[in-house]
């Protein structure tokens, strides 16, 4: 791989519960032994004996250590990452959601993002749930440079293309900042998520679905005309789906052409909001492990400039750049490993 | 009756009787299965006549059966979403089967803009304009895919003596 690459998506840790406890406020940190820690341990790295050797960490949880991950960017030609930690999902107590993405927020720019400024960008988390506490929080980082994104859970009491989503969208959007939806996989945990199927029971089951929790969220903001009213706005899905992404919105095209008349802020084929406000970070489970019908499937779906890659760090479904350059040649999509990240994420600081 | 059209370069032209202009008042359509053309509406819209090829590009319905409607607007205001305005009454057929919208004066599809119906223009009177028919632009839908039929085809009506012609 000869381009610097950029991971657009990377999950660093904590080294521990008490770590990540201490940027709490009392009264949240005091009773962590009550409830579920706010910070996704569950499927990183299971078991970790089996995990590739750049997500052990001495001493730590895997994904906890910067250099650990520093040294993996300079193994893999890795040159800039967007790092997005992972949360606990639909906290239920709104308050309690704003302070867990204040942590997390403090404890990024402290712990990660002056290790390697240049080639370290952060993640500014915001629990959706309660806008008047998301825009205090996004106005507290916003203006710094280190912070690239906004990322917000991708489990949700309502689609994100509801008004009452819609002040965080905007003040995002004047930020100049993209908005990453991603599942905390806290599916699996003591509090049930919702689907119009009902509460998957097991990881199998919840991780085979979780790009259409990111899907969903798209078709409402393309329906709910968003991307009409804030036409720069991007969002980036994190959980993988590229090729679902396209079935169903081709699907979501075939209803409004008859149904347009319900919807008129929908000024163009829902289709064609794909790459101009959405894009998708590549999953290890994307698509068929042949490199060129791979390639194919990419093809097929256009998706050459919207498709991000990213590592996943330290996930056990992570990627590196080279198990999937073989399938997104560059030749074929030069976008992959640099351009749409570039063009997606404008603070990443490049030097050309 | 002798119709030409120098902008097609036609000469052949016929006309096929549509009915009596009392009969077709406005915001009325009347159906014709007119031979060697098929099905086609023909449409009064405040006082002013339009044919168009009651096929619908989709799937083939015959379009000019469905409801004559008008559509939605969105009215995108300073504050809050995006407000719906009710417009063009009485200007747009919606097919029966799948309800795409297409505008009667012009046989264009209001979504996708790659979809148009042919569309005859409709001729008041033995001196009226016939005008060209109006043809589709042809643009595929995604890599490789080829477009469906796009088009229907349009006429020229004439009114003459108290009666509509169609003329093909």
């Amino acid at each position: 791989m000869n381009v610097p690459i950029v991971d657009a998506l990377a999950h660093p840790m904590p080294t521990s519960m008490a770590e990540f406890a201490s940027y709490l406020p009392r009264q949240l940190a005091s009773r962590f032994h009550r409830f579920t820690p706010p910070f996704n341990m569950g499927p990183v790295a299971p078991p970790v004996d089996e995990a590739a050797a750049w997500t052990a960490t001495e001493g730590g949880l895997a994904g906890s250590d910067p250099l650990a991950y520093l040294r993996f960017m300079d193994e893999t030609g890795i040159d800039q990452a967007v790092l997005a930690p992972v949360s606990r999902g639909l906290v239920p107590d709104v308050r309690a959601a704003a302070y867990i993405a204040a942590a997390i927020n403090d404890w990024l720019a402290e712990k990660w993002l002056d290790v390697a400024p240049g080639r370290f960008y952060g993640s500014i988390r915001l629990s959706a749930r309660e806008p008047a506490l998301a825009l205090a929080e996004l106005e507290r980082w916003a203006g710094d440079e280190r912070f690239a994104q906004v990322v917000v859970t991708q489990e949700a009491v309502a689609p994100y293309g509801q008004e009452q989503y819609f002040p965080i969208w905007e003040a995002i959007a004047a930020h100049g900042l993209p908005v990453m939806v991603v599942s905390d996989r806290a599916r699996e945990s003591l509090t049930p998520v919702q689907t119009s199927f009902g509460t998957p029971p097991q990881f199998l089951q919840y991780s085979t679905f979780l790009p259409y929790g990111g899907v969903a969220h798209l078709g409402s903001l393309i329906a709910e005309g968003i991307f009409e009213r804030l036409p720069t706005l991007k969002f980036v899905f994190a959980d993988g789906g590229f090729a679902d992404a396209v079935t169903l919105l081709w699907r979501m095209t075939m209803d409004w052409r008859g149904d347009r008349a319900q919807v008129p802020w929908v000024l163009k084929s829902p289709m064609d909001y794909l790459g101009t406000n959405a894009r998708f970070v590549v999953h290890a489970a994307d698509g068929p492990l042949d490199p060129a019908r791979f390639d194919k499937l990419v093809s097929l779906c256009g998706a050459r400039d919207w498709l991000l890659f990213g590592t996943r760090f330290p996930y056990w479904d992570s990627l590196v750049p080279s198990d999937i350059g073989p399938k997104v040649p560059v030749e074929h999509s030069p976008g992959f490993f640099r351009g749409n990240a570039l063009d997606t994420y404008p603070r990443l600081v490049t030097g050309e | 009756m002798k119709v030409s059209d120098s902008q097609q370069g036609r000469t052949d032209r016929r006309p096929y009787e549509i009915c009596a202009v009392s009969e077709l008042g406005p915001g009325q359509r009347v159906i014709r299965e007119v031979p060697g053309v098929g099905r086609v509406g023909i449409f009064n819209v405040d006082g002013k006549y339009y044919a168009l090829k009651s096929v619908c590009p989709h799937h083939g319905a015959s379009l000019c059966e469905g409801p004559i409607t008008g559509t939605t607007r969105a009215v995108f205001g300073k504050a809050g979403p995006p407000k719906t305005e009710w417009v063009r009454d009485g200007e747009i057929v919606r097919c029966p089967w799948h309800g795409w919208e297409f505008d009667i004066t012009t046989g264009k599809a209001l979504v996708g803009f790659r979809w148009r119906v042919a569309q005859y223009d409709v001729v008041l009177g033995p001196s009226g304009d016939g005008g060209a028919p109006i043809s589709a632009p042809s643009v595929g839908l995604a890599d490789g895919e080829p477009d469906p039929p796009s088009e229907v085809s349009t006429f020229p009506v004439v009114a003459e003596d108290g009666t509509l012609w169609l003329v093909i």
